[in-house]
């Protein structure tokens, strides 16, 4: 537990990572409380369209009169709880995958690696959208496409962590004590592993909402009527002529949702550093 | 007096690199044995093989005439290890008194056991008892030196081998280590095994030694006689290198 | 040549904890063609010396005072940059680890052509290659034709180290600084090595500052012997003298815990004991009164906590000298 405290006040040391920290709080509460607090973002009211904020509409209305408060914080849960699932699957995928590659060596070891490479040499949103076409759109499908993208990212890392843990004097202290391997793993060896790997998570959560949002904007990520930060942005844009209101709230959301937890992971990662090290002091 | 350890032509290859050669040797219960040799000699890979963290490719291993399989836990009883870095040797995301506690559930005590013998022996090598609480990164250097040591006895082994115990040392608190190890042998019915490339302090803490170079034995008897009076060029070599302080006229 | 000396030299550390006087007035004169062995253990603040010298010490660290003499000229450590116009000229270092000395991208030649094209432009070509050659054959590498081709990790550590001395051989330097040359390599290997560097004492007259924390080392390949303790000089002396008779208290039981190997021995190996020093070492931020040593002492006094002790002449040996009031007594 202190472990973790010691974290947080290592982030909330760092000017940035501060920053990061208020951010990201101030998003999640959007997320979490803005649906609540406002109207059915889906409610139609054409003779509403394009109003500029007002009290009955914190941010105005867009071209179909619904109210862009709700919708935006409709589309920022969606993009949170999207890249959380997203970040989380491809972390335990990957952890799988990398430590299996990391203790088998040989021509296991050699595949794996192969297999990410092929995944990471396509560009993201390109074999994004290759997915999306050959499998359609959904949200279970747009889970699944975009995890498949950050797996390899995590099965290289989890598989460097395994071949650098399994020489580690500590390891071979607890082996030779002759605990049972199940031990050994769950309790010496995963925690070392998981460590990086869960700091490479939070680093890349801005990356799945970019991506989320960029699939959204081109249609192939979260289908209307269902708000997306990405599809808002793009709403906003067709009609920039007519109001210039749908565009700013989602894509100042997507800025500071982005940068929040960019500076929050980076916080994290510098806090972390001399703890995975093991010598903290 | 029982044989604590025998091995039998011993043969380990690491790709193109013969790490053990046809090593044979023979360590007598209750003795001190000094292991020596160079970086590159294969005493590593020896001390490895003996406590089950590599496999032969040929060759025999027993512990007072038990020959061992793959089963680490067998031997987890009969032999232990004091590593080289001792920091490095503690899990770092658990607490020393959780590392302890895996003694008594390896070895089926309960935990009111486990932490009676856990204090004594705290007592025992100086230790505060604060010290379980701790991480390992926030105990000092000397601290987790002992805490591998109470480790490694809590199991009680009937052979401790020492890896490098004076490797990073500074002279004026290697003798603490080194006297700690000579109290041990004292105590307990053990058989030390010192692997190490010091020879001036093998020569005066072991009984028998053996010197290794490439993964061969190239000799080996009574400490005696192997530092005093070896038959081997190699070793002699090795001992005409060593830096001797009373060249100068006292 | 005529020799380097250190005078008043001070270093301070900036640590989140304050700030840390790692280095402590220390003054040591290394002879023109002699080796001086600078000996100390962890925290005695020997390689701090080291990297000062030759300008490279951490950014956290600080030179507040001290100069370097070398042969007439003198040198002010407290000045950025300081003796960065002597590195690879008038002083060489040789490192720790050989490969802190050696650029693994570039081939031998090309270590060996950078120190050659500094200290003598005018030598080019064949001439150049031969003086290459000569170098490596001078310090024992063989076939140095080929090894000019290979590249640092084609070498072993030792030759590693010799390629070092090579170049400072052909650096021709006033002063060489070799920080623990040798504590990477195995016995055997330590032997040729410093044979080399004592080669080099010969050959060409410099003044070699050797540090490390083997007293051993220094007795055997070493003319002059400064000790160092948590940050300060504490005796300094020829060889012959201190190791006959220490004026320190300091140094009488360092000398007393080296394990020689040929020491006495019990035909009981059970029976050997092992001396060490008690007690640890000082608080960095918050050293004792008067003497830096008088915490762990055997014979200390009342007084060593008033006085800081000044260098005192020990027997009646010009040039040996302890920081002890009470030199002489046991």
């Amino acid at each position: 537990m202190d472990a973790y405290l010691a974290l947080l006040r290592g982030i909330w040391r760092s000017p940035t990572g501060r920053i990061g920290l208020v951010l990201v709080i101030a998003v999640l509460l959007f997320a979490v409380f803005g649906p609540v607090f406002s109207v059915d973002p889906n409610k139609l009211a054409i003779k509403d369209r394009f109003q500029a904020p007002s009290l009955s509409h914190l941010l105005g209305t867009d071209n179909l009169g619904r109210d862009l408060f709700s919708r935006t914080a409709q589309g920022t849960r969606a993009a949170l709880i999207i890249s959380l699932l997203v970040v989380a699957m491809s972390l335990l995928v990957g952890a799988i995958v990398g430590i299996t590659a990391g203790m088998a060596g040989g021509w296991v070891d050699r595949a794996i690696i192969v297999v990410f490479d092929i995944v990471n040499s396509y560009p993201a949103v390109i074999l994004a959208m290759g997915l999306v076409a050959l499998y359609g759109t959904g949200f279970g499908n747009l889970l699944i496409v975009v995890t498949i993208l950050f797996i390899p990212q995590f099965g290289r890392m989890a598989r460097a962590q395994t071949l650098s843990l399994r020489h580690q004097p500590f390891i071979d202290a607890e082996r030779i004590l002759g605990l049972p391997v199940r031990n050994l793993i769950w309790r010496h060896f995963l925690p070392n592993v998981l460590g990086p790997l869960i700091v490479l998570a939070s680093m890349n959560i801005p990356v799945v909402i970019t991506i989320e949002a960029g699939l959204s904007f081109l249609g192939l990520g979260v289908q209307p009527p269902q708000a997306s930060l990405g599809s808002l942005i793009k709403d906003g844009y067709t009609f920039l002529n007519q109001s210039w209101w749908p565009t700013v709230g989602s894509a100042v959301t997507l800025a500071l949702a982005t940068l929040g937890s960019t500076l929050f992971g980076e916080a994290l990662r510098d806090a972390a550093d001399p703890k995975l090290k093991g010598h903290g002091r | 007096m029982s044989t604590a350890i025998s091995i039998r032509d011993a043969r380990l290859h690491f790709g193109h690199t013969r790490a053990l050669d046809g090593v044979s040797l023979d360590v007598q219960a209750r003795d001190c044995f000094g292991l020596v040799g160079e970086s590159g000699s294969g005493k590593t890979t020896l001390m490895r093989v003996i406590l089950g963290l590599e496999r032969l490719q040929s060759g025999s291993i027993a512990l007072f005439d038990t020959p061992l399989g793959r089963s680490i836990r067998q031997r987890a009883r009969l032999v232990q290890a004091i590593f080289q870095d001792p920091a490095a040797s503690l899990s770092p995301r658990r607490r020393i008194g959780q590392l302890l506690d895996e003694v008594g559930e390896v070895m089926g005590e309960t935990r009111e056991e486990t932490r009676t013998r856990q204090r004594s022996m705290f007592q025992r090598l100086g230790l505060p008892f604060g010290t379980l609480d701790k991480y390992p990164y926030q105990i000092s250097g000397g601290q987790a030196r002992r805490v591998a040591v109470a480790r490694a006895l809590l199991m009680r082994p009937r052979i401790l081998i020492a890896d490098e115990p004076t490797a990073g040392l500074d002279v004026s608190v290697q003798g603490d280590l080194l006297n700690l190890l000579q109290e041990l042998r004292g105590d307990n019915d053990l058989t030390l095994v010192v692997v190490s490339h010091n020879l001036a302090v093998v020569r005066l803490i072991a009984d028998s030694a053996a010197v290794m170079h490439r993964g061969k034995i190239v000799e080996h008897g009574l400490a005696t006689q192997v530092f005093d009076a070896p038959s081997a060029s190699y070793t002699q070599r090795l001992i005409a290198s060593w830096p001797r302080l009373r060249r100068i006229a006292v | 040549m005529s020799g380097a000396a250190i005078t008043g030299l001070n270093i301070d550390f900036a640590t989140k904890a304050g700030v840390h006087h790692a280095v402590r007035n220390v003054s040591l004169a290394a002879g023109s063609g002699r080796i001086l062995g600078l000996v100390g253990e962890s925290g005695s603040g020997k390689s701090t010396v080291a990297l000062a010298l030759m300008g490279l010490l951490a950014a956290n660290a600080r030179v507040t005072s001290g100069t370097l003499q070398l042969g007439i000229d003198r040198f002010d450590l407290a000045q950025p940059r300081a003796t960065a116009a002597l590195r690879g000229r008038r002083m060489a270092m040789v490192f720790q680890d050989p490969f802190s000395s050696l650029n693994p991208v570039f081939s031998i030649r090309a270590h060996l052509n950078e120190v050659l094209s500094r200290r003598s432009p005018d030598v080019t070509g064949n001439a150049r290659s031969q003086t290459a050659v000569d170098a490596l054959a001078a310090v024992g590498i063989d076939r140095p034709e080929v090894r000019l081709t290979q590249y640092p990790h084609e070498l072993s550590g030792g030759m590693r180290q010799r390629v070092a001395i090579a170049m400072a051989l052909l650096a021709r330097p006033d002063l060489l600084i070799a920080d623990e040359p040798t504590t990477a390599l195995d016995a055997t290997v330590e032997a040729q090595v410093m044979k080399e560097i004592r080669g080099l004492r010969d050959r060409i007259g410099c003044s070699i500052l050797l540090i490390t924390h083997s007293l051993g080392l220094v007795a055997e390949y070493c003319d002059d012997v400064a000790v160092m303790y948590a940050g300060e000089l504490v005796e300094q002396g020829s060889v012959k003298n201190v190791a006959a008779n220490p004026g320190h208290p300091y140094t009488r039981a360092l000398l007393a815990c080296e394990v020689t190997i040929d020491a006495p021995r019990d035909a009981d190996a059970r029976q050997s004991r092992f001396k060490m020093i008690p007690g640890d070492l000082p608080d960095p931020f918050n050293p004792p009164s008067g003497c830096i040593y008088r915490t762990r002492c055997d014979i200390a006094i009342e007084d060593c906590a008033r006085i800081v002790p000044p260098p005192v002449e020990v027997g009646s040996e010009r040039d040996h000298r302890a920081r002890c009031i009470r030199v002489g007594s046991r």
